[in-house]
């Protein structure tokens, strides 16, 4: 078995709104799968449908090989799921939270006491395990709520937009634990509207919206595939659009110029050239690396951060 | 496993939204006490004039199926309310086996409340003893047997109605949420009809006759409890299904 995770023609619609069109999707067992899209795009109801909270209306979900239909209670067993809400007795210690959901998860006594700790410490928060989680900032909350998630050792991790509304150190805490468990062969889910994140963090990504995947694979992958290298020249003395001859498209932005080209030196060396000639007064040439929101703006025709 | 789950719903679980408003921690302390000193005061009164008839004291168990549906309902609601329907979804139990822990939680709630109620009316029943002269220690065995014949009936119908409020909050959570308001309208005109209608009938027969007829709330608890758990089959096909 190499899939963690498989969605086939997975459909869900809410009355007429459909939130997740014909799905095909295949995780691999030990990856870090990062689901990129903006509000609205699918991501909500994709991380119900894995999670086991929602059915689909049709097409088949397999987690570990095993049908969601039919196995929903073994499956969610071996699923650790954080969700966007902090879901913890604010008046009890972490460590009597931790206890409460581990004996919920079904784990008891001594190998109870040792996951504790041991998520703790995971989780930078060995030193405060005793206090009560009302006392904590809600980046440490979100933490406790990983640990929570980590306690009966699952299988595959689910994390729904853990970072939203937290201290840059709990994130930079949270994505080190992120790498650790990833690196220890955990397969984890993350979904996010940050490409930051995903980019930092995963190792596969589906690109969501509209109900719809409108690419996936890995990084390297989406960005070869979706973009074109790109150099951006800026002059004020540009005013026109430049021709360049190893240039495929050429967009204004901002107050310079980008050229997309497949020739990335012969194109650099061409603008210096020219810039000598013609003495421009050059601010900027510079060559752009392309990110996930460029592959999304190619995909979809506006930015992430637009929509 | 199962009892960690009830006693996880017995735990109260308050919202950072509840906790940033002070006034909602507080708001049903103040209504309870509201409720104490208007209770005192008609009681008070009526037995001074010696027009009490202690058994009156239970008329307020009128309001326990309205508790009922509160309490049931707002087992449901906390989910809403406190984000959390997805995680308690992810729990890994059938969603049966969920409605039936919230279920059994919204029980031992709703005995607790009608614990309180019965004691609360018998320290009713003692006061007004000590001022009303016509009052005697005797009449207690009326008033008692009154207050348990209504618990019998509770007993009888109290999970049919924590079943249909759940139904209600779970409803809510589904597609079909645009019929909660269609379902409260609906309840409160039967319950207008029955209480302006059969309010004096309902009264006597539990006070005078029930106790005659033990045996009808044993013809009454089989339907009640067929009906309570064909709704909790009904609510986990309605999670797995149309859950928003």
């Amino acid at each position: 078995m190499t899939n963690m995770l498989e969605f086939h023609k997975v459909k869900k619609s809410y009355g007429k709104r459909i939130a997740v069109n014909q799905l095909d999707i295949s995780v691999r067992k030990g990856s870090c799968f990062g689901l990129l899209g903006p509000n609205g795009a699918g991501k909500s109801t994709m991380m119900k449908l894995i999670s086991g909270i929602i059915q689909p209306d049709s097409g088949q979900i397999k987690v570990m090989g095993l049908d969601m239909k039919e196995n929903i209670v073994k499956i969610q067993q071996k699923i650790g799921y954080v969700p966007q809400s902090i879901t913890l007795y604010e008046e009890l210690s972490a460590i009597d939270n931790l206890r409460f959901f581990g004996e919920l998860a079904g784990v008891k006594g001594k190998e109870l006491q040792d996951r504790i700790q041991d998520v703790l410490t995971k989780t930078g928060l060995s030193d405060r395990g005793k206090d009560e989680v009302r006392t904590y900032s809600g980046g440490m909350k979100r933490r406790i709520n990983i640990a929570v998630a980590l306690l009966h050792k699952p299988d595959l991790l689910i994390l729904d937009e853990p970072t939203v509304g937290i201290d840059p150190q709990s994130r930079n805490l949270i994505f080190e634990l992120i790498r650790t468990l990833h690196k220890q062969g955990m397969t984890i889910i993350y979904s996010t509207h940050y490409m930051e994140e995903v980019e930092a963090l995963c190792d596969e990504i589906a690109i969501v919206d509209n109900g719809n995947v409108i690419a996936m694979g890995e990084l390297d992958e989406l960005l070869t595939k979706h973009t074109k290298p790109s150099v951006y020249i800026e002059s004020a003395q540009i005013c026109e659009q430049p021709k360049v001859p190893t240039a495929t498209n050429v967009i204004e932005k901002g107050n310079g110029w980008v050229i997309e080209t497949e020739e990335l030196l012969p194109t650099i060396q061409y603008l210096t050239e020219i810039a000598a000639i013609q003495k421009l007064d050059v601010k900027k040439l510079e060559i752009l690396h392309p990110s996930l929101e460029d592959v999304f703006l190619k995909l979809t025709g506006v930015s992430l951060r637009d929509v | 496993m199962f009892w960690n789950l009830v006693k996880h719903e017995l735990k109260h679980r308050s919202s950072e939204k509840d906790k940033n408003s002070s006034h909602k921690r507080y708001i049903k302390y103040i209504y309870l006490v509201v409720f104490l000193v208007i209770a005192f005061v008609f009681i008070t009164k009526l037995a001074l004039a010696g027009e009490l008839d202690p058994t009156q004291i239970w008329n307020v168990l009128y309001g326990l199926p309205f508790a009922l549906i509160g309490i049931s309902r707002a087992i449901i609601k906390r989910e809403q309310r406190c984000n959390t329907v997805g995680w308690w979804l992810s729990l890994p139990f059938r969603r049966q086996t969920l409605i039936w822990a919230k279920f059994l939680a919204a029980m031992w709630r709703s005995i607790l409340t009608y614990l309180i109620i019965f004691v609360l009316g018998l320290v009713g029943f003692f006061y007004a003893l000590l001022i009303d002269p016509k009052l005697q220690l005797h009449d207690i065995g009326n008033f008692l047997l009154t207050g348990a014949n209504v618990g019998l009936i509770m007993i009888v119908i109290g999970p049919l109605v924590i079943a249909l409020g759940m139904f209600i909050g779970i409803l809510a959570l589904t597609e079909y949420r645009y019929l909660v308001s269609l379902f409260w309208i609906g309840f409160w005109v039967v319950w207008a009809l029955v209480i302006s209608s059969y309010a004096e009938v309902i009264f006597h027969f539990i006070k005078h006759q029930y106790a005659a007829f033990p045996g009808v709330s044993f013809i009454a608890w089989l339907p009640c409890w067929i009906i309570t758990y064909i709704l909790i089959v009904f609510m986990s096909v309605l999670l797995e299904r149309k859950l928003v």
